[in-house]
């Protein structure tokens, strides 16, 4: 059916290969943490609310917020977020019907309910404002009171409802209500539901049989059946299972295989073969092989240096790769990134949640991770 | 909300600009979506259809100028089945456009299927479509992604190993080779190269019963995890007897390979005893006597020589594996720095045989260090993964020793396989890191002395464990390590070192040569005198 290509009758090496797509990281690109000028660009990225640039991304603030406080909180400096101003943003953008919007005025969606739920709980089970909390680590009670605490913020039963409400026959959830099925959305009703305390409200083997079905040839999994692995995708499918302690359906020696080879020799990692690395990649990828305990398959050292790289000296910030221009979004997964390499002066990040380790389990929740 | 059609109109054209610029404000879909459902409400059907074939239009200007928009795809289906007089065959010459012009854009290629479902196109017409692209260009890993997903349908075969006509299989070799002959570095071909030649899929069975009379407990284990209970059972029957056991695990996980189940009735009884495990599911059941007197007993399921973990890389026949394998090597001779080749021809070797191939693999390892060194700790475990698969495949079958020592180990794997061994000798390699032991239920002697582990967490009820060395590793916190084992409510004071009652056996303890051992705490003195008593 095909001919035999030109190749084995002739030794000469393929010229018809195409180069690796990377990058070239420059010698004068940084090559330490700035975490000063990082925590300076986030705490500055909300007061810029006339700009161009904060109204374009209007529709997904909710998640701005949280990628902002978990940046901050992870580089030891939450207090200098605007705590109150935050909550109440929160409180405004719950609907009637108990789903949470991007921003006031928007419509409810799941992506920004997970958002919302990951940005209240951070503000409230961490010091200094949960002073009021006793802070006794063992205590079974801790995820209650701190419910409690936030139940003047958010109908927590209206999210759940809501929530539950999004899932269909199969097991696959809606992002809202107008009907698009992704894998994504499996992960944020877990995730938020997980967080809350309140999975018994959806049918879990369902969900799982419907995340194991965008399982694919390669190990790792697409937005629906039939769609083509990405990391991105593969971080929630990952995740979603390791909350459900369902990561045996994983063949992992395939997936840590396919994840580790998305890094590039720049030290960077591309989301799916034959794309350019980028930053949130790093986190995608990374917080994938750490779950299923294949962390130590990617070199470490060349993608600290590839993060660090893509860092705007003079604004902060961090880019998606060198030289392009910084966003909240990268910044938090650039960092989140280096934690998760153990970079020093980050706190630990849970690699299920993207939250700091430390409300994960004062929360009480326990994502299963693979040794 | 809509009030009436002016309204529509203004709403329709402002969104229009706003979303042609900025497709991802979502809220702005919905408008337009509420805005159509009030139409359809208002309107005859010719009016309905005029208005959505603009909007399919209006879509297509977004597309182009940003084809990467999930709002822009989900809304374009929207509209699509929403209409009264949809188009589908057209939808799928659009898609056609846009991978013509990004073949890579995963947005269009669900919706392809989308479309695909709709028009009723054919499994057969879209692996037509797959063949086309790939050849136009090999490098384009979302059709050979969307080919395993069809390839199935089209000629697959049950009564085959591989799931597959094995002529289909061979022509499908052909043009995978004709991939990564032109291209040797492109990882698609390979990728899809190793799944083609795929994993076999084993039916649940026993694969090994190790029954400990002092302890009183039947271990099974099984060919895959299983969530017992919610997919199969595990009948156990002494002499005539059914028993009705509880079974766990090791771990309290909820699904897992090997089961356990505690039972008095071997432990008040010296008699022999004959004991039967059998499934729920085709497999036939095994019985094993435990004799008088006799304190074990186990059964493993016996496999050819290098057959044991074969299913793991592949199903195909012996014939096409070694067409394979000869192909591959002379590509290797043509790129010998080549990782991806490397990594095949060590794939096909294993499925061949794995013993009389292990020295060629190994140097092929050494070679994929060199060539890609970004990657050396996924070979070394590769490389841990066959020398234990080696080990165990070379084992007599009534062997209850394995020695791994000395073998560079990077990682244990395969401790599921090692149920019924009673010496396990892991020392001097470079573990730094173990997964959790509680397979090893029959283990008496364990030497991990000499690795790099900092932890003990992996040492969890170990049920016949005796001895154990973990001399020169860096173990700081070995007593607080060891007291987690025990959940915390069994934790007091004066009690810590009944922390190593999770191995109730264990009476022989080696440390030396851990930073913990600096530390002279008295519970590390008892640990220590634990040591000095044997
Ligand atoms: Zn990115």
């Amino acid at each position: 059916m095909f001919r035999r290509p030109l190749y084995m009758l002739d030794p000469e090496p393929a010229t018809s290969a195409a180069p690796i797509k990377d990058v070239t990281i420059p010698d004068t690109a940084p090559n330490t943490l700035l975490m000063d000028k990082h925590i300076s660009y986030i705490a500055a990225y909300g007061d810029k609310k006339d700009d161009y640039e904060y109204c374009l991304t209007e529709y997904l603030r909710m998640s701005g917020i949280y990628w902002g406080l978990t940046a901050m909180d992870l580089m030891h400096a939450l207090d200098k977020m605007q705590r109150d101003e935050v909550l109440d943003f929160v409180k405004k953008c719950q609907h009637e019907c108990g789903g949470i919007s991007a921003s006031i005025g928007h419509d409810p969606h799941l992506l920004y309910t997970l958002s919302a739920i990951q940005a209240f709980l951070t503000l409230h089970t961490v010091p200094p404002w949960s002073s009021s909390i006793v802070l006794d680590h063992r205590s079974d009670h801790y995820h209650v009171l701190c419910l409690y605490d936030a139940m003047d913020t958010i109908d927590v039963d209206r999210v759940v409802k809501y929530t539950a409400g999004l899932q269909q026959d199969d097991g696959s959830f809606f992002g809202d209500k107008w009907g698009e099925v992704d894998t994504r959305f499996s992960f944020c009703a877990v995730a938020c539901l997980s967080l809350l305390n309140r999975l018994d409200a959806i049918d879990t083997e369902k969900a799982v049989d419907f995340v194991l079905s965008c399982m694919n040839f390669d190990g790792g999994f697409g937005s629906r059946p039939g769609s083509e692995s990405h990391s991105g995708q593969i971080y929630c499918c990952i995740g979603m299972l390791s909350i459900l302690e369902k990561l045996h359906h994983v063949n992992v020696d395939m997936l840590g295989w396919w994840l580790c080879e998305r890094q590039l020799p720049s030290g960077g990692l591309n989301g799916r073969p034959e794309k350019l690395p980028d930053v949130c990649y790093s986190w995608w990828v990374l917080a994938s092989l750490k779950v299923i305990g294949k962390l130590h398959w990617i070199d470490k050292k060349k993608l600290i240096h590839f993060i660090l790289a893509s860092q705007d000296d003079e604004t902060g910030g961090i880019a998606d790769r060198p030289g392009d221009i910084v966003d909240p979004f990268h910044t938090l997964f650039g960092v989140a990134g280096l934690s998760l390499l153990g970079y020093e002066d980050i706190k630990t990040v849970n690699p299920v949640y993207c939250m700091p380790e430390y409300i994960i389990r004062r929360l009480d929740v326990q994502p299963q991770i693979l040794s | 909300m809509q009030q009436n059609d002016e309204f529509d109109n203004e709403g329709l054209k402002v969104t229009a600009e706003l979303l042609s610029a900025n497709p991802d404000f979502y809220t702005l879909w919905n408008y337009r979506r509420k805005t159509f459902l009030h139409i359809k409400d208002t309107v005859a059907a010719e009016e309905l259809q005029t208005t959505m074939l603009n909007e399919l239009s209006f879509l297509e200007q977004c597309l182009k100028i940003n084809p990467k928009s999930y709002g822009t795809w989900h809304h374009r289906g929207w509209v699509l089945e929403n209409m009264p007089e949809p188009d589908w065959k057209n939808e799928l010459r659009l898609c056609n456009k846009f991978l013509e012009f990004d073949e890579r854009n995963f947005h269009c290629w669900d919706y392809r299927r989308l479309v695909v479902k709709e028009a009723n196109i054919t499994p057969e017409e879209e692996l037509q479509f797959t063949t086309n692209k790939i050849e136009s260009n090999f490098s384009n890993y979302s059709s050979w992604h969307y080919r395993s997903k069809l390839l199935p349908l089209v000629y697959g075969d049950n009564s085959q190993p591989t799931g597959m006509k094995e002529e289909q299989l061979i022509s499908e070799c052909m043009l995978v080779q004709n991939a990564f002959f032109t291209d040797p570095s492109d990882q698609s071909a390979w990728f899809y190269h190793r799944w083609l030649l795929g994993r076999v899929t084993r039916p649940l069975r026993l694969e090994s019963i190790l029954i400990c009379r002092p302890q009183g407990i039947v271990v099974v284990g099984l060919s895959h995890a299983t969530e017992l209970e919610r997919t199969t059972k595990i009948h156990l029957a002494v002499g005539e007897t059914m028993l009705s056991p509880k079974w766990r695990t090791a771990n309290g996980e909820s699904c897992s390979t090997v089961w356990i189940c505690d039972t008095d009735v071997l432990s008040n009884n010296n008699a022999t005893m004959k004991i039967t495990v059998e499934l729920q599911t085709s497999d036939p059941p095994q019985t094993v006597e435990l004799a008088a007197d006799e304190s074990r007993v186990h059964w493993l399921r016996s496999y050819l020589p290098g057959t044991r973990f074969r299913h793991e890389i592949s199903a195909a026949a012996n014939d096409v594996l070694t067409q394979e394998l000869t192909t591959l090597q002379q590509l290797h001779d043509l790129e010998p720095e080549n990782k991806w080749v490397l990594l095949t021809v060590i794939s096909l070797m294993r499925a061949l045989d794995p013993l009389s191939h292990e020295n060629e693999t190994f140097d092929y390892i050494n070679k994929l260090i060199e060539v890609d060194p970004m990657r050396t700790s996924y070979y070394l475990d590769l490389k841990s993964k066959f020398i234990i698969e080696n080990a165990l495949e070379s084992r007599p079958p009534n062997a209850t020793t394995v020695d791994l020592s000395n073998k560079g180990l990077t990682t244990l794997v395969h401790a599921d396989a090692m149920v019924s061994m009673e010496t396990v000798n892991l020392s001097h390699n470079s573990l730094q890191c173990l997964p959790d032991l509680g397979y090893l239920q029959g283990v008496r002697v364990l030497n991990l002395d000499g690795n790099k582990l900092s932890t003990c967490k992996a040492f969890y009820c170990l049920s016949s464990l005796e001895e154990l060395s973990i001399c020169d590793n860096m173990i700081k916190h070995c007593v607080t390590e060891l007291l987690l084992l025990k959940t915390v409510s069994d934790i007091s004071t004066t009690e810590d070192l009944g922390a190593l009652k999770s191995c109730t056996r264990l009476t022989r303890l080696h440390l030396k040569g851990n930073p913990v051992c600096e530390k002279k705490s008295d519970i590390v003195d008892f640990l220590m005198s634990l040591e000095k008593k044997c």
